[in-house]
């Protein structure tokens, strides 16, 4: 059979945005992730056997963050690649399971996705609509960066893929990220403190400002449900805007 | 007007499939749908107005896992279409319209990412489907199914979008006669607790003892912006 080449990879790279098509909760991504590998089958597997028993084992329950998911479908292609026994594939799939979700957990939802956001914010109440699209593009650079590295290095390293999860690029990229998220957060802060009480002078949302935020830390620390604090922070805003008319 | 109903609709299904199924480009994000409802309507400045709160109240929602989550895109869709909508209505009652498409986008967020879940429960009947295919080898019958969940996805978009825009038309629109006494002055600034709640929110992300000095280079940043 044929070897994989990087035009196959670029292949199974554009496939890799439908990932969660088709997630759930019996399964999760496994339909997207049999999907992506649909095309090697007959290039990997001549005797149909073959082919049913490689759909088979992709099409067990399967999941990870839709972003590093890349890594998983280049190493798992090496290993087919390889002839790898098929337990060995299965168990490795299985390993990958927590790293890829926890790292791109942190990763994309809990530092790089707000920390752009805030930028996207930042952008959009000094220069308008542009800087949401300015976000957009960011993020979306990053993220066919992030898949195309991912697909290449998990096919380059194959089953060694374990020690580029835990250390290196992608635990960088976390704490730059926070980084860049603490900063945001800093400028952020002092310019809606600005709008909203300097210019023109509003003296109690200087204060009020602060109040909401410390509030809703407090809240989230305390992991009280989001939808109860969202309520809570209207009519707490309510009450005090109806105790300065009415004193 | 129905041609940009239609549109809303689309861009409802749209940002459907960008939420789970297909890119996760985060065109789904409030911030991104306000600009682009906004262009439906001809008022990129409204959209992006509105946008950037809904995204304030749902900065907290990360799609961890098999998480339960509200949907705020196709919230966003519905609420911005109904800011831009009641405000050209009743312009004298911008922020009583504001308050009101808060409390129904947070209800509606709620409803959205319960019919999410619903889909992904459909979902799991196409695995059968896919066993069967992987048992007889045809290859072909991956991509149907590619194309149902696809489509099932972009029709929930749809389908969610042209429900709120007609329950705003006929739930809101007398809620807001019905509270019309409410005096303006009296909701000036809502958006401040917003603000209050996003910013907790980034600063629960970001909060941490070793990140401090950033924060104040950040906080030193931002007083050189203000001032120029």
């Amino acid at each position: 059979m044929s070897e994989i080449s990087r035009f196959d990879l670029f292949r199974l790279y554009l496939r890799s945005f439908f990932v969660q098509n088709g997630w759930s909760y019996e399964r999760m991504m496994a339909l997207g992730f049999v999907w992506i590998l649909k095309p090697l089958t007959k290039r990997l597997f001549s005797t149909p056997g073959d082919q049913k028993s490689f759909l088979k084992r992709h099409l067990s329950s399967f999941n990870a963050n839709p972003y590093l998911v890349n890594y998983a479908v280049g190493a798992v292609v090496r290993m087919e690649e390889e002839k790898t026994p098929e337990e060995q594939i299965v168990r490795f799939k299985s390993s990958l399971r927590g790293p890829l979700g926890a790292i791109g957990d942190r990763l994309i939802w809990q530092n790089l996705r707000p920390a752009l956001l805030i930028l996207g914010l930042i952008l959009a109440v000094t220069i308008g609509a542009l800087g949401a699209l300015i976000f957009w593009m960011i993020f979306n650079l990053y993220q066919a960066y992030l898949r195309a590295r991912g697909i290449v290095k998990g096919y380059d390293l194959g089953s060694g893929l374990s020690g580029e999860l835990t250390k290196g690029y992608l635990q960088s990229m976390i704490e730059w990220s926070s980084r860049l998220g603490a900063v945001l957060l800093g400028i952020i802060f002092v310019i809606k403190l600005g709008q909203l009480g300097i210019r023109p002078l509003h003296p109690e949302n200087i204060l009020l400002l602060p109040v909401f935020m410390l509030l809703s830390v407090f809240a989230f620390r305390k992991t009280i449900n989001p939808n109860y604090i969202i309520l809570f922070s209207i009519a707490l805003y309510l009450t005090i805007k109806a105790m300065i008319a009415f004193f | 007007m129905s041609e940009q109903l239609i549109l809303l609709c689309i861009l409802g299904g749209l940002v459907a499939l960008d939420n789970t199924e297909a890119f996760q480009t985060m065109l789904s994000q409030p911030l991104l749908v306000g600009p682009l409802v906004g262009l439906i309507f001809n008022d990129i400045y409204a959209g992006l107005k509105i946008g950037i709160l809904f995204q304030l109240i749902y900065l907290w929602v990360m799609p961890i896992g098999t998480a339960i989550f509200p949907d705020p895109g196709i919230g966003s869709v519905v609420g911005c279409a109904g800011f831009i909508i009641l405000c050209r209505l009743s312009p004298e009652k911008s922020n009583l319209v504001l308050l009101l498409l808060i409390l129904f986008v947070f209800l509606f967020s709620l409803f959205s990412g319960w019919t999410l879940i619903k889909q992904r429960q459909f979902n799991s009947r196409l695995l059968p489907r896919a066993d069967r295919y992987e048992e007889k080898v045809q290859l072909r019958g991956f991509d149907s199914l590619f194309l149902i969940a696809l489509g099932g996805s972009f029709c929930r978009g749809l389908v969610i979008t042209a429900l709120g825009i007609f329950l705003i038309f006929t739930l809101l629109k007398p809620v807001l006669n019905l509270f019309g006494f409410v005096p303006e002055q009296f909701l000036n600034h809502l958006e401040l607790p917003l603000w209050g709640l996003g910013m907790g929110v980034m600063a629960h992300l970001f909060g941490r003892k070793r990140n401090l000095p950033w924060f104040f280079a950040g906080t030193l940043l931002g007083i050189v912006i203000l001032f120029l």
